[in-house]
């Protein structure tokens, strides 16, 4: 009971940050849309609140947490929850085999877990909408090709999927290829939504635009240290491009957005999947146009920057896989809906109004089915974090020592008869996270079929 | 349909034939996958030198294309190989192995077979009385309740309920009876006595064939985590027929609601779930994966764990094959019963 308490009280920062989202959001509820309709779904909210609890439970997990998610402790080794460590603090829910401490690193463990299964969905979702809309739109070949492709890989069952790309490609070239090819959609997107806004201005300019971006990372591969320079050059002739191009449009606010999308995609792509461009190769010219002092600063931001976008490889492993499992499914989502939606009145206007063909894709389908895509990302999110915890059962992918909640059960397993506090408390989490987002989208189905 | 029927079958031999031209192509183009096959054979103390000659010497002899061939034609007639990890002939029937006439793939399928069925055969039932209770009054406190529970269901996947039946049913110490002492004296007189009842092993013995013992937690684990999603999909079709036009004239025109859901509802409402079973099969591939290794039931799916954890790659293309082979199966069943099941789809 004691120990209740004190978890309760140690954790007043996420009461505090739930308890603030609610008072900002109650009173505007009916301003804010779409979410402020979650509030009058008793299933929807409390789904809302249980996915916002874990949410601050990951920013808040330093502050919560007495204890460091990977120091090791032999006054905590196996001890049950109300254990006291050498140094007088009590773990509230006692520590594993090695002696860290439960309660901690189930927090630090929403510190891995929802980062990666929310951005592995969401590059998920922008593969399959990007495969999904050619192929339901166009049908014939186009279609043919990607349904096999997709159902190919949907013949696998899951499992063995992840064995094959954590277990047998761990070191080899399949990840980076799947990396530079699954990382390669947002970008891809990205331009053929540029594409579709300026498609009536002739094609020549556009294709020369569309192949400038890929034309410039396959440069990069090849020539490798000249392409810090010829990379942002390219980037520059690319939102020169563009700038001149939104001078005779009417859409601005989306051209802007697209001249800035652009480049920084296409930055953080050729950062993720090459590595590039790498900055100490700029370092001698920064140092002869501003001589040492200049020089040195540029050491200083290199050294910051020089981590941003730089995949960990374990993680890694981990991210491609799971995207690489879930994309196939939204594939056969997207393209159903292309399917439905593609005989409608609005389509067919935009047809004879001459659109560009991706400009009908991007902005007339797309917005008109992002209901169902709304409610099967919210499933999926669920689904992602429950494959998380298979490979981290399995001992697959991340590093043992990570506190996420799939490898806790792993470590724990073992002796879960004897010593259950080491993995009920990350079984419940996983359990309770997938619960509340699997009502969160729950309330978000019946809310779009009431409209 | 039986021109969509065969061009389904051609497509997946196309299917199977890609696949495992990748995954043999993955593991025969990787140094590390390829030392840890000749690990294997040579011993974990071996050095890299001589893991490497082993490799030069006797698997990159032709080029990948020409061993793509041979595996393929050797596959075609039942020839699938020994076994690295478990020292056997892979597949089929052979009168002069020792004492294991059957080879590895044979005996575990069976195993899992047996426990596939055992999972079917309580699943699907309470399935579909979940989804068919919950979806006849739709908005009703005991749909809010049914379907809640079902959520709850999809939302624990086996690795956790797996854990918990072990800590709750398997463990002297925190077995569940322990804590609510009444139970056990109701049911009989011994606390004791009813504690061994219901006391089961964590660890499947599998020596005198599959008992009763082997199977209770992962048939159990497996059901708790497919029963919801089938019953929420059985719910929601139910739930769509009872607010259909023929559903309504059928009630009007007087007819007993017993018979209104029997006769006219059920039929309808049933297709979809259909489908959703059939294509639990992919899904149940993993599962036995999990529930295998957590209770070291000796069936494909823990054969398939440590076949590719060892990288036993006869084993691994083996089991490949198995698991796409009845995945493409089940899709195959699922397309054609939706269409023999569906009158209107039935006529074109």
């Amino acid at each position: 009971m004691e120990l209740l308490i004190k978890a309760l009280s140690d954790l007043w920062p996420i009461w505090f940050a739930l308890a603030g989202v609610f008072i900002i959001s109650w009173p505007t509820r009916q301003y804010t849309g779409l979410y402020g309709k979650l509030y009058e779904n008793p299933i929807g909210l409390i789904g809302l609140y249980i996915c916002l609890f874990w949410i601050f439970a990951a920013i808040f997990a330093g502050i919560v947490t007495d204890f460091d998610p990977e120091a090791q402790s032999v006054a905590l080794r196996k001890k049950g929850p109300g254990a006291v460590s050498r140094d007088g603090i009590i773990a509230i829910l006692g520590g594993d085999v090695a002696g860290r401490d439960i309660f901690g690193r189930l927090f630090y463990g929403a510190r891995v877990v929802i980062p990666i299964s929310v951005t592995a969905t969401a590059l998920a979702f922008v593969v399959g909408i990007v495969a999904g809309l050619p192929a339901g739109y166009f049908g014939r070949k186009t279609d043919a090709i990607l349904s096999f492709l997709a159902n190919a890989i949907l013949a696998f069952p899951v499992i063995l999927l992840f064995i094959l790309i954590v277990l047998i490609a761990r070191d080899g070239p399949l990840i980076p290829t799947l990396l530079g090819v699954l990382g390669f959609a947002p970008v891809a997107f990205v331009v053929v939504a540029a594409f579709g806004l300026y498609g009536k201005a002739g094609r020549t300019g556009l294709l020369l635009a569309t192949l400038l971006l890929p034309v410039a990372i396959v440069l990069a591969w090849i020539l490798g240290s000249w392409f810090s320079l010829l990379g942002w050059l390219v980037m520059a002739a690319w939102a020169a491009f563009f700038i001149s191009r939104v001078m005779n449009c009417g859409d601005r606010k989306l051209a802007v957005l697209t001249v800035i999308l652009v480049p920084v995609l296409g930055f953080i792509y050729s950062r993720v999947a090459f590595s590039l461009p790498d900055l100490g190769l700029i370092a001698p010219v920064v140092a002869g146009l501003f001589g040492e002092v200049g020089s040195q600063k540029f050491n200083e931001i290199e050294g910051m920057v020089n981590n941003l976008f730089i995949p960990r490889d374990a993680a890694l492993n981990v991210f491609i896989a799971v995207c690489f499992a879930s994309a196939p499914g939204i594939f056969r989502l997207v393209r159903g809906l292309t399917l439905d939606t593609k005989e409608r009145d609005y389509v067919a206007a935009a047809q004879t109004r001459g659109e560009n063909t991706w400009y009908i894709m991007i902005f007339e389908i797309l917005p008109n089915v992002r209901g169902p895509l709304i409610v099967d990302a919210a499933l999926r999110i669920g689904y992602t974090i429950i494959l998380l915890g298979t490979l981290g059962f399995f001992g697959l992918g991340l590093e043992p020592t990570s506190p996420d909640w799939g490898t806790m059960i792993n470590i724990g397993r073992g002796g879960a008869r004897s010593y259950p506090h080491m993995v009920i408390p990350p079984a419940l989490a996983l359990m309770s996270l997938v619960l509340g987002i699997n009502m969160l989208a729950d309330g978000l189905r019946e809310m779009s079929l009431k409209d | 349909m039986l021109a969509f029927a065969f061009r389904r079958i051609l497509l997946a031999f196309v299917t199977i034939l890609v696949l495992t031209a990748t995954i043999f192509t993955l593991i025969n183009t990787n140094q590390n996958t390829l030392r840890a096959i000749a690990i294997n054979e040579l011993g974990p103390q071996t050095p890299a030198e001589d893991l490497d000659s082993w490799v030069a010497d006797n698997v990159l002899t032709k080029p990948l294309v020409v061993r793509y061939g041979e595996w393929l034609s050797g596959f075609a007639v039942g020839d699938w190989g020994e076994s690295a990890v478990f020292r056997r002939h892979i597949f089929g029937y052979d009168a002069e192995a020792g004492r294991n006439k059957w080879g590895v793939i044979n005996e575990r399928l069976y195993a899992t077979g047996i426990l596939a069925f055992w999972v079917f055969l309580i699943m699907v039932p309470v399935a579909l009385l979940i989804g068919i209770f919950a979806g006849v009054r739709e908005g009703s406190l005991r749909d809010r309740g049914l379907s809640t529970l079902s959520i709850m269901t999809t939302a624990t996947p086996e690795y956790i309920s797996g854990i918990l039946f072990m800590v709750a049913l398997a463990s002297r110490k925190y077995h569940i009876f322990n804590h609510i002492p009444d139970i056990p004296t109701w049911i009989s007189t011994g606390q004791y006595a009813t504690l061994d009842s219901f006391y089961f092993k964590a660890v499947a013995n599998m020596r005198n064939g599959i008992s009763f013992e082997d199977l209770f937690l992962p048939v159990l684990t497996m059901v708790v985590y497919g029963v919801g999603y089938i019953a929420r999909m059985t719910r929601a079709s139910m739930a769509e027929v009872m607010s259909s036009q023929y559903v309504r004239t059928a009630i009007l025109k007087g007819l007993p609601r017993g018979t209104v859901i029997r006769r006219h509802a059920l039929r309808n409402a049933l297709i979809a779930p259909f489908t959703v079973i059939m294509l639990q099969f992919p899904w149940m591939l993993t599962g036995v994966v999990i529930v295998e290794v957590m209770f070291a039931y000796k069936g494909f799916g823990q054969a398939l764990f440590v076949a590719s954890t060892n990288m036993d790659f006869n084993m691994i293309m083996a089991c490949s094959i198995v698991s796409v082979v009845v995945v493409l199966l089940t899709q195959l069943i699922s397309d054609l019963g939706y269409v023999l099941l569906n009158p209107r789809l039935r006529l074109r």
